[in-house]
């Protein structure tokens, strides 16, 4: 009995140990405190919540920390955090890391969400998975950079990016804000983060996803303290504050493991704010996964082959040499994938072209075959795959209506991260910009707030015609 | 509560305290308070909450009121503050030209820069071996000059006819100058302009022979246009200097006062405000040709040459004591005895820095640390009023790099019945008859014709069997390395080919000496072997006559082989010759003349082949000198000497040469007395029968009267290093330099342009190239361009960008002096962008905490050890004789209290950190602030008792100094005057030249207003204006992680 209960105890020292400090969100001052006034300090979680791998990047006014999820990552670059869940069979203690085979992996975290199948168990997931990451991102910061921030009051926000399609979803965004709120509480506590527990923060009401109001000490974040933001918008805060910005007409394609998010978009200035009219958007399944799926149903040889969305996909001169695979063989199964995709950017750079801003000058042809080229910007993990670069390419030399100009986004002297990992910031540029007070993000405007425009109508413009958020 | 934060107050944030700004917008409220849009001075934006910044007070840029509120800037404060000091000042520890031009760092090559700036004269004799880069050390000279002042524009660079082309390559490639060869009168024309009309980035190279004035042109009617330069620069004399920097290569030509050559120096000396003078052979076997160059480089105080032996016989106690100084050994007394006898020398009587040095302790505690030691000596050195005159770097002292010679003689034999025997025996038996029948003594004109035969005997026998029966054009050339001034009469050398060939041509086969060319075999065999071998290397090699070359040329071609030939009357000029020859894929031999042994760079290749053999060491040096030069790639340059076996060639070669051991080492230059003595030696051989024994005790004796002579030299030398500043001292001085980079980068620009334009400016186009971020398209709005039109219009720097057109321009950031491309325009230090830049900010307050935390790994630092310092910097400046600035800091480890960093180490932390620093964002919960305060206020007083020292030393210098020009300034107006009264005299009592009377009166009357004027002027200055200014204080972790 009596070892029973000091293996017990000790046992309970090990995880605590095992888990290192958690620091509370606001409270915790260090006991030599100095005599200077305690000012406040604005910190601002930046959350990339991806299909496959979930960024974080704490932002002050002076530097943005990306987070290392060392030991917790398989993968060569630490700052990407698969977006796996493990559960304890036993315990139901949540984890982002496991060596155990019994324990649960839940992958599929984001999905439910963004194609509207959610459940209750499904916000739990999603909510535990981020709690476990702001805990981690937070205990870092302060494990790393502790004598900086210990003695200061911190004043945490957290902003989440969502698909730009999603964005309008506003349901979807209240979910989104209730799972983060309950993340953050669970990321609160000392003990361990269980489904039970979780499911003390969040329920469901009439089909709604609420956080509960809790009976327990810990700390809250206040509603106005977590926002989502649209990706595209998130990711071109640097290149906003960059030497390189320009406003007018801009595209982005993010190419994930499920989907190819493109969002066509104005950047102008409105009351010396940045403001982003979406002018056309669209979430499609054309990520990595079904291009990879496509291969495999297609190619004999690669019918055995298991592609894990958590590894680099593989390059075309791999695919040829490893399983035989002849180029021209390969392209023609290629083909009507790259069609499909083209034909979904082309698609949408018509339609703005018609009817949602006919006047823009990048649709002119005078200063060139094309006009001027549109400022384009590929992100995602998808987007540095063979198959994907060379396409996105093609768009800069031929595709009408207009020619597209990729750039690489600028990285921000404010962003600390290990140098070696820096051709990876396209892949945290969304933490990054997400990282930034929530109202310095941008207005955006969103799609459907802006109505068509004919091109007969092409006199005023799309700015006539949308209602800002301030008028609603 | 009504907030304190309203729409237009300046606020600063106060985690960053340098990054201020105006509320455009708010309060919004939500839970953290309230939130106010502000955009900040850095063009940045955003929503900020109200406990995130403080309104700017009055307090706001007091270092230790920030402290007291642990408000610390950033590394970028310190960047930006002392980016712009060091652009905008004229720091006298940076070096402005370092890394700036487009020659290799080599740091001996940056002693001259540092005499220089050190020179009191501004003037300098580089006298460094041959093959150094004494032209790179004179171009460097101009960019330092250059980028200090911005009013520095005209060079002039006066050299020998054949160098003009060289110098026109080097100032373009190397220094990004336009140059202009300019002759008398476009030379006359263009110091006629006005200052204010001289176009920036342009150099004047003119031909020492081009602007000799001729003899008597103060008075000859017929006036051409070497007189007319003449009498302007006599005219402008008395004004201000019309160039900013004069160089003159090849300096020797200048030693001999009585020459019109040392008139043109001396003419163009008095309207220049700094020289250079570049000669590898300045000393002779006399002082005064020492002497001679001194007195242009500082004409004040190397007056007359009897005054230079006491000069340097003031210098050599002061060299004694400094050498002690540096010696750990040495005493205190031995210094102070050493001093004292100094101070007993008049022309050191009055010095106050040295009765100041002589008040100092010199016990034996200060002189245990050897940094007080080099202080002292650096003190005393300062004390030599003539020093940094002279800069003299010898091979044997580089160590950047080292090339080994490897000599091989190919003496082949004749055979004894064969038909080249018979004629070399005859030619020479012809040669001796001529000189005893015509009684002919003349070495100079005996030689030749036998040089010839023995250079080829098939091309000599077919040129003198021509009717027209002169000598080869190349014996012109002969004559010089025999060291005449003057060439030999051709007419008289016509009846001595006559006679050889009357003599030595009937009955010869020529055809046979073509068929049997024994030496041309070998030859063949070497090169043959050595293309083989080496595929991808080349060779040249030298002859003296046109004619061997031909033959060559020819004879090669027929076995295969290309060749480029250059010699005389080579249509081509010569560097183009070279370049074709450097870059043709299918030329494998350069066959040139004596041409190409002076002026040339060819150390692209690594063998030469000496077809004929130069007898006078000091030419055979200057071939070689071709290609044992900096740049030199491989570690050993081969050398090939044919000649005939049996020959004078062989015995001079294997007697004197080869004992001279002229082909394993560089030898001085002794030329003109070589020049007499081989001519000496020439005329005995070529004129007297004699047996073999005796033609090698002549030969020995030379080789004697040549080692006597090196002998003299060294001893000459020794004497002329009391006129060199210590070298290694100064080496040290520009290695720390470059290993701490004090100089500026194009990282460092790209930062101050960026920053600049970001704080001042709105709507301009910024655009970082995303493969190279030092490639930047700029575009400014219409105002900001026609500003910066503007500005370029006042400084005459029209053409210098495109940026002023307002359109976008792709620029690339690089400090490097270069030519406006028409790709790509090159941002460096003395680009209009940067210069106008300079000019508004220093009438403008810029907005940097003056409090900064930096943490840096001690990887990048000097010998400093890991821990914690605080530091204080300052900006003095002493204004006097001449304005130096000197930004110093002062550092102390808060670890270890007692422990206070000497200022060189102290500036090397800060400079350190301001490159390779970050934020260190945790400093106020690292650091105990009481202590941090307490030693900052310690640096600060450290570095004020730095000041208080320099200041007083400065201020004895600079009284020493004036003192010193005062007395010189006298002489020189009392020569003048004393010359121009004897003139006045002449032409009173002369009725010939009456008419120049007046105008002699005239100069007279301007030379005492304008002597009277300097006088004032140095009285003025005599009153030091010393000012210290604080630049920042702050706190460096040196770190390991």
């Amino acid at each position: 009995m009596y070892w029973e209960k000091l293996l017990k105890a000790l046992g309970g020292l090990i995880a605590k140990f095992r888990r290192g400090r958690n620091y509370d969100a606001t409270e915790r001052r260090h006991p030599e405190s100095r005599n200077f006034e305690e000012d406040s300090i604005r910190l601002v979680i930046g959350l990339d919540f991806g299909t496959c791998f979930t960024k974080v990047v704490i932002g002050e006014d002076r530097v943005r920390y990306a987070i290392p999820f060392k030991g917790l990552t398989s993968v060569e670059n630490p700052y990407l955090l698969p977006s796996v869940l493990y559960v304890r069979a036993d315990t139901n203690v949540c984890e982002l890391f496991t060596e155990s085979q019994h324990d649960d992996l839940c992958a599929e975290l984001k999905m439910p969400l963004i194609d509207r199948s959610w459940s209750l168990d499904d916000c739990v997931r999603a909510s535990a998975y981020l709690g476990l990451a702001i805990k981690h991102a937070r205990n870092w910061l302060m494990d790393t950079h502790g004598s900086t921030y210990e003695n200061r009051k911190r004043e945490w926000f957290i902003n989440i990016g969502l698909p730009t399609a999603s964005f309008d979803d506003k349901e979807l965004k209240s979910v989104y804000k209730s799972i983060v709120e309950a993340a953050w509480r669970a990321s609160a506590q000392d003990e361990d983060i269980t489904l039970d527990k979780m499911k003390q923060f969040i329920r469901a009401e009439g089909g709604e996803i609420r956080e509960l109001q809790s009976d327990t000490e810990v700390s809250e974040l206040p509603s106005d303290r977590i926002n989502t933001f649209p990706e595209f918008a998130a990711q071109l805060a640097g290149y906003l504050r960059s030497s390189l910005r320009q406003n007018g007409l801009h595209v982005t394609v993010d190419v994930g493991g499920g989907t190819m998010d493109t969002t066509i978009f104005n950047v102008e200035e409105f009351d010396g704010e940045d403001t982003f009219p979406v002018l056309a958007r669209e979430v499609q399944s054309l990520g990595v996964n079904h291009l990879a799926e496509t291969r495999r149903s297609r190619l004999a040889q690669l019918a055995e082959w298991e592609y894990s969305p958590f590894e680099r996909f593989p390059t075309n001169e791999f695919i040829q040499s490893n399983f035989n695979v002849d180029k021209a063989r390969l392209d023609e199964v290629d083909l009507p994938i790259k069609i499909e995709v083209a034909d979904a950017i082309r698609q949408l750079l018509r339609d703005t072209k018609s009817h949602r801003y006919p006047r823009a000058p990048q649709w002119s042809r005078d200063s060139g075959e094309f006009g001027n080229p549109v400022r384009s910007f590929y992100s995602g993990g998808g987007s540095l795959t063979d198959f994907y670069a060379n396409l996105l390419r093609r768009f800069e030399r031929e595709v009408p209506p207009c020619r597209l100009r990729g750039s690489r986004l600028p990285i921000p002297e404010d962003f600390q991260f290990a140098s070696d990992v820096s051709a990876g910031f396209d892949r945290m540029a969304v933490a990054y910009g997400l990282s930034y007070d929530p109202f310095d993000i941008g207005r955006i405007v969103g799609f459907d707030d802006i109505k068509d425009l004919e091109q007969e109508d092409s006199k005023s413009t799309f700015r006539d015609k949308f209602v800002g958020k301030e008028m609603m | 509560m009504v907030s304190k934060f309203a729409v237009g107050v300046s606020v600063r944030s106060k985690d960053d305290p340098g990054r201020r700004g105006t509320i455009t917008a708010g309060p919004r409220s939500r839970s953290d308070g309230r939130v106010y849009r502000i955009q900040w001075n850095d063009a940045s934006y955003g929503w900020t909450p109200e406990y995130a910044f403080e309104c700017v007070d009055e307090s706001s840029d007091d270092a230790f009121e920030l402290l007291q509120r642990g408000r610390f800037g950033r590394i970028s404060d310190l960047r930006r503050n002392l980016t712009f000091i060091q652009l905008s000042g004229r720091l006298a520890n940076v070096v402005y030209s370092m890394d700036a031009t487009n020659t290799d760092f080599l740091a001996y090559q940056y002693k001259p820069v540092l005499n220089f700036l050190d020179s009191p004269s501004n003037g300098i004799l580089i006298a460094d071996e041959v093959g150094l880069g004494k032209t790179i050390e004179a171009g460097l000279i101009w960019t330092e000059l250059r980028a200090r002042d911005d009013a520095c524009r005209r060079l002039v660079v006066v050299c020998p006819a054949m160098l003009r082309d060289k110098w026109s390559l080097e100032l373009e490639g190397k220094f990004g100058i336009d140059p202009r060869q300019v002759d008398a009168a476009q030379l006359t024309n263009e110091l006629k302009r006005d200052r204010s009309e001289i176009r920036d980035g342009q150099g004047f190279i003119c031909s020492l022979q081009g602007l000799r004035p001729p003899s008597g042109w103060r008075t000859r009617e017929r006036s051409d246009s070497r007189t007319r330069l003449a009498r302007l620069l006599e005219e402008l004399a008395v004004n201000e200097p019309v160039i900013d920097l004069l160089i003159i290569d090849e300096a020797h030509y200048l030693r001999n006062p009585e020459t019109q050559t040392a008139a043109l120096g001396t003419l163009l000396r008095e309207v220049s405000s700094n020289i250079v003078l570049l000669s590898a052979t300045p000393i002779n076997n006399r002082q005064e040709d020492l002497f001679q160059l001194l007195r242009l480089v500082d004409p004040d105080s190397f007056e007359s040459p009897d005054q230079f032996p006491q000069v340097i016989s003031a210098n050599e106690p002061l060299i004694a004591a400094r050498d002690l100084a540096l010696d750990p050994d040495s005493e205190g007394s031995q210094i102070l005895t050493q001093l004292q006898k100094a101070k007993n020398h008049p022309l050191l009587a009055n010095s106050q820095q040295l009765r100041d040095i002589l008040s100092q302790d010199l016990s034996f505690r200060y002189l245990e640390e050897t940094s007080n030691r080099i202080k002292l000596a650096d003190r005393i050195e300062r004390v030599n009023l003539l020093r940094h005159s002279v800069s003299r770097t010898r091979k044997v002292e580089v160590n950047e790099w080292k090339v080994e010679r490897d000599a091989k003689s190919h003496f082949v034999e004749l055979d004894p019945d064969g038909i080249e025997r018979q004629f070399y025996d005859k030619v020479t038996r012809a040669v001796r008859s001529y000189a005893l029948l015509k009684d002919v003594g003349d070495g100079f004109l005996l030689s030749p014709p036998q040089r010839q035969m023995s250079s080829c005997m098939y091309a000599a026998a077919r040129s003198w069997s021509d009717r027209t029966r002169t000598l080869d054009d190349a014996s012109k050339l002969l004559y010089e390395d025999l060291g005449a001034d003057d060439y030999l009469d051709q007419s008289k050398a016509g009846p001595l080919i006559e006679f050889i060939a009357e003599s030595a041509l009937p009955g010869l086969d020529i055809e046979a000496l073509r068929e049997h060319d024994t030496k041309f075999d070998r030859f063949r065999q070497i090169v043959e072997s050595y293309l083989d071998s080496y595929p991808d290397e080349k060779i040249i090699v030298f002859s003296y006559f046109k004619a061997t070359l031909g033959y060559l040329e020819e004879r090669l071609s027929t076995q295969g082989i290309s060749t480029r030939i250059l010699h005389g009357d080579v249509a081509e000029n010569k560097q183009t010759v070279i370049e074709d020859f450097q870059n043709s894929h299918d030329a494998r031999i350069l066959l040139t003349s004596e041409i190409a042994s002076e002026g040339v760079d060819l150390q692209f290749c690594s063998l030469i082949v000496n077809y004929d053999l130069p007898w006078n060491p000091m030419k055979i040096e200057q071939r070689i000198g071709r290609i044992d030069r900096i740049g030199q790639k491989s570690d050993k340059v081969l050398i090939h000497n044919l000649g005939y076996a049996d020959s004078i060639d062989e015995r001079i070669y294997e007697l004197l040469l080869e004992k001279l051991n002229i082909f394993n080492r560089a030898i001085g230059g002794m030329e003109v007395v070589l020049g007499e003595l081989i001519n000496k030696l020439t005329s005995d051989l070529m004129r007297l029968d004699l047996s073999r024994e005796e033609e090698e005790s002549r030969i020995d004796r030379a080789r004697v009267g040549i080692e006597n002579i090196q002998r003299q030299e060294t001893e000459l030398e020794e004497k002329a290093s009391h006129l060199v500043a210590h070298g290694g001292q100064i080496l040290e001085r520009v290695r720390a330099a470059h290993e701490f980079r004090r100089w500026i980068s194009g990282e460092d620009l790209k930062a101050y342009v960026k920053d600049y334009l970001d704080r001042h400016l709105t709507g301009f186009t910024f655009l970082e190239d995303d493969r190279d971020p030092s490639i930047v398209s700029i575009e400014f709005p219409a105002e900001f361009a026609s500003q910066l039109e503007d500005f370029m219009r006042r400084k005459n720097l029209h053409g210098k960008s495109r940026l002023s057109s307002g359109e976008t321009t792709r620029c690339k950031f690089n400090n490097r002096v270069e030519r406006l491309s028409s790709k790509v325009e090159t941002i460096s230090q003395f680009h209009p962008l940067v210069r106008f830049i300079s000019e508004s900010l220093r009438n403008r307050p810029e907005d940097i905490c003056p409090l900064v935390a930096v943490s840096v790994s001690v990887s990048t630092l000097p010998d400093v050890s890991e821990g914690v310092y605080a530091f204080a910097c300052k900006k003095w400046s002493f204004a006097g004789l001449r304005t130096e600035e000197e930004l110093c800091a002062r550092a102390i480890s808060l670890e270890s209290h007692a422990f206070a960093l000497d200022t060189d180490e102290s500036w090397d932390l800060v400079n350190a950190a301001r490159l390779n620093g970050v934020d260190w964002f945790s400093v106020s919960n690292d650091v105990p602030i009481d202590l941090l305060e307490d030693a900052i206020d310690r640096c600060d007083i450290l570095l004020d008792q730095d000041y208080e020292t320099a200041k007083k030393e400065r201020t004895n210098e600079n009284a020493d100094r004036v003192n010193f020009q005062k007395i010189s300034a006298t002489r020189h107006r009392d020569r003048l005057l004393g010359s121009l009264n004897e003139v006045l005299e002449r032409y009173r009592l002369e009725n010939e030249h009456h008419r120049m009377i007046p105008a002699t009166e005239g100069r007279i009357s301007s030379i005492e207003r304008k002597f009277d004027r300097r006088l004032v002027e140095l009285q003025n200055k005599g009153r030091m204006t010393p000012a210290s200014s604080e630049v920042c204080y702050g706190v460096i972790k040196a770190t390991t992680a």
